[in-house]
């Protein structure tokens, strides 16, 4: 079963940023990589991202420069020193946040088992 | 007719009050339902009506020859009318960078299956979602961006206040002491005998006075120590009675 985009606007600003802690990234290849590490389960309106990457460029976690590839202009982006930071933040407040769900719901998948 | 075509057609009798915008962050909007098997990358675009019957992706015409350039101008006229710092900046930069996002995965989708190009394009254009609700979020996005800018125009205004109260209050000070400066001429001279103005100023008369009177005047105050030429033309005239 997919992953409700409802389920995902939480956490979407998290994920781009892990996305971009391996490399800097235009929205197209963003949205592959999160296709891909998903396998297809993150499976957004492509434009969705965009708010987000502006929302996280203006909060100083992002920078971002044009590109010319194949004759096409990509707007990159990169993580900054304080968004490398607000990544690892996140990424250690989501593991804390889904084992304690995971030990909520822990019980109930085994009595359904 | 395409699915897609079938989808747009029926976009355009959407129950009234359903606005697109209202669509954003429903999960609709991702064009299938909730337990629908997830979609392959690369699969055709699914059915993409809302929970209003209004449309989740733009309503850009089906039969138009290049989707994409009409996607792009529903975009530029959705941004154009929205406040946000740097408008037309910010509103050329989306508009290039969704154009060749989408040009982008319209070649990835014609590359993995037989299609046309118009029809690889609306496939783009349907994943990507609406063009009125990505106006409104970037839009927000920008408005929350200024907290810094916020912050630096306000600091920018109160130290061009503090500069222009600071500039009139020296001014003020200027004027009023060159019109004291104009009122007594006398006192501003310089002195006799080498004195200061400050201490010759009660050795000269501010109004002129006649003959020895006028001399009798100045030289009473010799008890100063200060001797003027003046008193001479006085002792002499002592003397001699």
């Amino acid at each position: 079963m997919a992953v409700r985009q409802s389920e995902l606007q939480g956490h979407l600003d998290a994920m781009l940023l892990t996305v971009l802690r391996e490399r800097p990234l235009h929205g197209y290849g963003m949205v592959e990589e999160l296709r891909r590490r998903s396998h297809g389960e993150f499976d957004l309106p492509e434009g969705t991202i965009y708010p987000a990457l502006h929302r996280l460029e203006g909060a100083g976690l992002l920078a971002s420069r044009w590109e010319v590839v194949d004759g096409r202009r990509r707007r990159v982006y990169a993580l900054s020193r304080k968004g490398r930071e607000a990544a690892g933040q996140r990424v250690e407040s989501w593991r804390r946040f889904s084992a304690a769900i995971d030990a909520v719901l822990a019980p109930a998948a085994e009595g359904n088992g | 007719m395409s699915q897609l075509a079938r989808i747009l057609r029926r976009s355009k009798h959407s129950a009234p009050g359903c606005s697109p915008h209202a669509l954003a962050g429903s999960q609709h909007a991702l064009g299938r339902s909730p337990d629908a098997p997830a979609r392959s990358p690369h699969a055709p675009a699914p059915s993409l009506h809302g929970p209003c019957g209004a449309p989740a992706a733009p309503s850009v015409d089906p039969q138009h020859p290049d989707p994409i350039a009409a996607y792009v101008s529903e975009l530029e006229a959705s941004l154009r009318p929205r406040r946000m710092l740097g408008r037309r900046i910010v509103r050329k930069r989306v508009l290039t960078e969704v154009s060749s996002h989408l040009r982008e995965s319209a070649e990835e989708i014609a590359s993995h299956r037989p299609t046309t190009r118009a029809t690889a394009e609306r496939e783009a254009v349907a994943r990507f979602g609406g063009a009125h609700e990505l106006a409104a979020g970037i839009a927000a996005a920008r408005r929350a961006r200024p907290l810094a800018a916020q912050r630096l125009v306000a600091l920018s205004a109160a130290w061009a206040a503090a500069m222009a109260l600071g500039s009139a209050t020296v001014w003020a000070a200027v004027q009023v002491q060159s019109t004291a400066h104009a009122a007594t001429p006398a006192r501003t001279a310089p002195g006799p005998a080498g004195l200061s103005p400050r201490r010759a100023a009660p050795l000269i008369p501010l109004s002129p006075a006649p003959g020895r009177a006028r001399a009798r005047q100045r030289c009473d105050h010799q008890r100063t120590g200060v001797e003027l030429p003046s008193c001479g033309g006085v002792r002499s005239t002592r003397a001699k009675r």
